[in-house]
């Protein structure tokens, strides 16, 4: 009875366009969150970063290639690290996503480099036969960089 | 039908796709980059395809065909420039060419098959 009182509150053309306003709100935040969440990093000369927090779907896995794919290309870098530590879980689909992004890149002509695998990541990954296609892992993003250095034959030296 | 300049640099082959293909013209140009390597001396071969926004199966075969079909005429091969949405795309349809070589950009594509530009003194 008293969701008809409403109804009859607000005029349907109201209703509508206040619908419509809110879902134009979701998708601009929504458009918001997807730019917040792929930042490509230039570390170094040739070394592109993109650090993952959170967690991946479909959605947001295409987003981040396209980023980084476009950033390797508008600034010719030869290397992309891509640091997991942030991402919580790593199934077969969150691993075929980062596969797929590795072989992208390989397919530009660049290295990618898959960083921040820790004890638990490399645990699911064997145990649940997660196969990563000879993509180059490292431990830590400390590892990968030097992997990015070696790759690009930059030597670091302290003074 | 567009014609694709084939370029010869020296000892460098270079090919810039910057037409879309088709069947055909991707057939033709690889006949004329294979007779090009066998009439003149060619060490190294360039293929730029920064203008290509679409590759379906068929080009992709084609293009990781005359890579092939060059190494074993003895000429390296470069494939340069490839755009983020074609990778994408050819990771997805599960063709990642292997064996083919690729760059960023030319410049890289130089310098992976052991060339660089200088100014002459």
């Amino acid at each position: 009875m008293s969701l008809e009182s409403e109804k009859t509150d607000v005029p349907d053309g109201g209703l509508k366009s206040e619908l419509k306003r809110a879902k134009e709100d979701l998708m601009s935040l929504a458009e918001d969150i997807d730019e917040l969440s792929t930042p490509v990093i230039e570390i170094w000369s040739g070394v592109l970063v993109l650090p993952l927090i959170g967690t991946l779907d479909s959605h947001r896995a295409r987003q981040c290639t396209e980023a980084a794919l476009g950033q390797l290309l508008e600034r010719g870098a030869r290397v992309l690290i891509v640091d997991i530590t942030g991402v919580p879980v790593v199934d077969t689909m969150v691993a075929n996503y980062l596969m797929k992004m590795a072989m992208s890149v390989q397919l530009m002509g660049g290295t990618c480099i898959v960083t921040g695998i820790s004890p638990r990541i490399a645990m699911t990954i064997v145990s649940m036969g997660i196969d990563l296609g000879g993509t180059v892992t490292r431990g830590s993003l400390a590892d990968g960089l030097k992997a990015a250095f070696a790759e690009i034959g930059v030597v670091v030296q302290a003074s | 039908m567009q014609s694709i300049p084939i370029l010869k640099i020296g000892p460098v082959l270079m090919v810039s796709i910057q037409v879309e293909l088709t069947d055909a013209s991707i057939s033709d140009l690889q006949e004329k980059i294979l007779n090009t390597i066998e009439k003149s001396d060619i060490d190294a071969l360039l293929i730029e395809i920064s203008g290509l926004d679409m590759v379906d199966s068929y080009i992709a075969r084609v293009l990781s065909e005359t890579a092939r079909m060059a190494d074993i005429m003895d000429v390296r091969v470069v494939l340069a420039g490839m755009q983020p949405g074609v990778a994408i795309t050819l990771v997805e349809m599960g063709l990642v060419m292997p064996d083919v070589r690729t760059a960023i950009d030319t410049e890289l594509a130089l310098s992976a098959l052991g060339y660089k530009l200088e100014k002459l003194e």
